[in-house]
């Protein structure tokens, strides 16, 4: 064999690449792995508006949690009126706005916030401290699993502690949001 | 078969191409999972910073009343009402905090005109996460009672607890060491103050009112240490005015229904009053000329009266139970069936009655049945028994300022304020000045972003 043969050999040798059954093996694995994540993304696709609306409403009760036990931190009193219950919190609180109810401020004043929930909503109600002249109630937290949102201790007639639970069910695992506060400016007469 | 080795010799690539895809595969299906999991927690993390800045933010308005609790301002404003700070260097839980504070008065506290207050704005920061607080927190004023009278603050005090009952009323300002305890229909109209750490609890319809009108309601109880310092009645036992029963110290009425020491005003040993008691029955009266007396008991009866002779300025020291050799249980001052104790022309007097006490022997002062001292309130009253028990039943009404070891009031009884028992001073008793105590009654979430002045956005 010629000089220009062997280098002309040994070059098809390195530049052989993969072997037939090592292409075939690979190609049935990547079908495999490729079928396997196109299974998972066509479940993913499939159920996304699903679980889509459902992270919305808990990223939205989230929101709504915070602002509860933001307003409870700072209240004067749980109401005696609506009854304070599972479903139902009336607080009066400083809220920053020019008039109860009205348009944001930077200032906060004393206003009664009323939370009502019920058939998986909880709607949001601002009115004057003594209970009159309530707005518009607004929707604050959708889907959820149960109505049975406050808790009181020691007591729903003279709570110094309020708790907040959003509970949601979801195709695995429920999902619960829990939180709560001490009112830190409590009325003695509450 | 030599073929086939060779075909099996000649797949040494398989391995490496084959484990690197895998490996790239169950990487991408891992992260996925990784991401899902590092943005579910992402909000988490977010509460968690948001609680601990806020506690952080909280312990700056902690330490800023701990130190005008103290008597020492945190800071130094450059005028009076401006807002000093911040105060820095702090480090709590991991992260800064640091305040703005100022004195205010008056309207700007929203509690009353006698009241100041402190506010206190802190900024907690924590991991990036900032959170902005607004605290006002207030106080008696003791400005006006240093080395004054006990009643410089308030018109009501006592050691233990103040109860009312059954629509009685106080109409001005409170002051206990103990809870304040408001019943059925009664009503406190006037500035509150409990001891620390103690409440004032109201049940079945009672109220409290930042007014002596009882026109509006309040819920800024104020918390502080209250002292009474116990009677130093000198030599008054044996130096006083006693000898004027009844020479000069004349009766009206029947003569035989005034009784002092044993004797009744006709001269005639009687065992209706015993030694330094002064007993006054049916329509009768006695008015007092003197300025210093000596008592161990005082009972008036069935629309008798003890009179007080105009512009006198009368001190009436109730000596301890066990000088005058009395058990534990008994009552002292004791005005019974419309009796009454008043000015003898309407012009104006100055009572104080002043009880000594004991700390092993309960006494009492009792007013019941219609009973008053004063009508008018324009008269200036002190009832001071910071070792007995005072009690106001029956629609009783008193005027001026009351001070005991536990003050009860029950059955429509009142207490009025008087002009001038606010300047009543305890004679041989120099009040110790103590630090105001700052409580706090107003708290107020700000937006993160520190402003000017410090409450802006609060």
């Amino acid at each position: 064999m010629s000089g220009a043969r062997k280098v002309a050999a040994a070059l098809h040798r390195e530049q052989r690449g993969l072997t037939l059954i090592e292409l075939l093996v690979a190609s049935m694995l990547g079908l495999l792995v490729v079928g396997a994540g196109m299974s998972i993304f066509l479940s993913a696709v499939r159920s996304e508006p699903r679980t889509g609306s459902k992270v919305a409403a808990i990223q939205q009760a989230r929101f709504t949690v915070d602002r509860i036990v933001r307003e409870l931190r700072q209240g004067l009193e749980v109401a005696k009126t609506p009854t304070p219950s599972s479903s139902q919190l009336a607080v009066v609180t400083y809220v920053k706005a020019a008039t109860c109810g009205g348009a944001a401020a930077s200032t906060a004043i004393p206003c009664r916030v009323t939370y009502t929930c019920s058939a998986g909503t909880c709607t949001r109600t601002v009115a004057q401290p003594d209970g009159s002249a309530p707005g518009s109630p607004v929707q604050v937290a959708g889907g959820l699993s149960s109505s049975s949102v406050f808790s009181y201790s020691p007591s729903a007639s003279k709570p110094t502690y309020v708790g907040v639970t959003f509970a949601f069910s979801t195709d695995t695992e429920p999902v619960t949001l829990g939180d709560g506060a001490a009112l830190r400016n409590p009325s003695e007469e509450a | 078969m030599a073929m086939f080795k060779r075909l099996l010799k000649s797949e040494d690539g398989f391995a490496v191409p084959s484990v690197l895809l895998m490996t790239v595969a169950a990487m991408g299906i891992a992260s996925v999972g990784v991401m899902a999991s590092i943005q579910g927690q992402s909000g988490t993390v977010r509460d968690q910073g948001s609680k601990t800045a806020l506690a952080v933010a909280e312990s700056g308005v902690d330490q800023a009343l701990l130190h005008y609790n103290r008597g020492v301002a945190p800071c130094a404003p450059a005028t009076e009402g401006d807002w000093c700070g911040p105060v820095t260097g702090m480090s709590v839980n991991g992260g800064t905090v640091f305040y703005w504070a100022r004195l205010a008065s008056g309207e700007e506290c929203g509690v009353g005109n006698e009241v100041e207050c402190v506010e206190i704005v802190s900024q907690g920061t924590v991991g990036g996460v900032t959170r902005r607080v607004d605290v006002y927190a207030s106080t008696v004023s003791t400005e006006d009672s240093t080395g004054g009278g006990p009643f410089a603050s308030a018109s009501v005090l006592s050691l233990d607890t103040i109860e009312l009952d059954s629509n009685s009323k106080i109409h001005t300002g409170t002051a206990t060491n103990g809870n304040m305890i408001l019943k059925s229909n009664s009503k406190q109209c006037g500035q509150a103050s409990v001891g620390i750490g103690k409440k004032l609890e109201t049940s079945s319809n009672a109220g409290y009112y930042s007014d002596s009108l009882c026109k509006t309601k309040s819920s800024t109880v104020l918390q502080q240490e209250l002292t009474l310092p116990p009677v130093n009645q000198g030599d008054a036992a044996t130096n006083n005015d006693n000898a004027r029963f009844f020479a000069l110290d004349t009766v009206s009425g029947n003569k035989a229904d005034a009784c002092w020491a044993g004797k009744n005003a006709n001269g005639k040993t009687t065992s209706a009053c015993g030694t330094r008691e002064l007993r006054v029955d049916n329509n009768s009266a006695v008015t007092l000329g003197g300025s210093v007396y000596s008592f161990c008991k005082l009972t008036l009866r069935s629309n008798s009266a003890l009179y007080i002779a105009a512009g006198a300025d009368v001190t009436i020291y109730f000596d301890s139970p066990e000088a005058c050799g009395y058990s534990s249980g008994v009552t002292q001052l004791d005005l019974q069936s419309n009796s009454r104790i008043t000015s003898a022309t309407g012009d104006p007097i100055s009572v104080a009655m002043l009880f000594v006490g004991s700390e092993t022997r309960q006494t009492k002062v009792q007013l019941n049945s219609n009973t008053s001292v004063n009508g008018p309130c324009e008269q200036n009253f002190v009832i001071y028994a910071p070792r007995s028990d005072v009690d106001l039943d029956s629609n009783s009404r008193f005027c001026g300022a009351v001070a005991g070891k536990t003050v009860h009031l029950d059955s429509n009884a009142e207490i009025w304020t008087a002009s001038g028992s606010d300047d009543f001073t305890l004679p041989g008793v120099e009040i110790p000045e103590t630090p105001a105590h700052y409580t706090p009654y107003r708290f107020v979430e700000c937006s993160a972003v520190t402003a000017s002045p410090p409450n802006a956005g609060c």
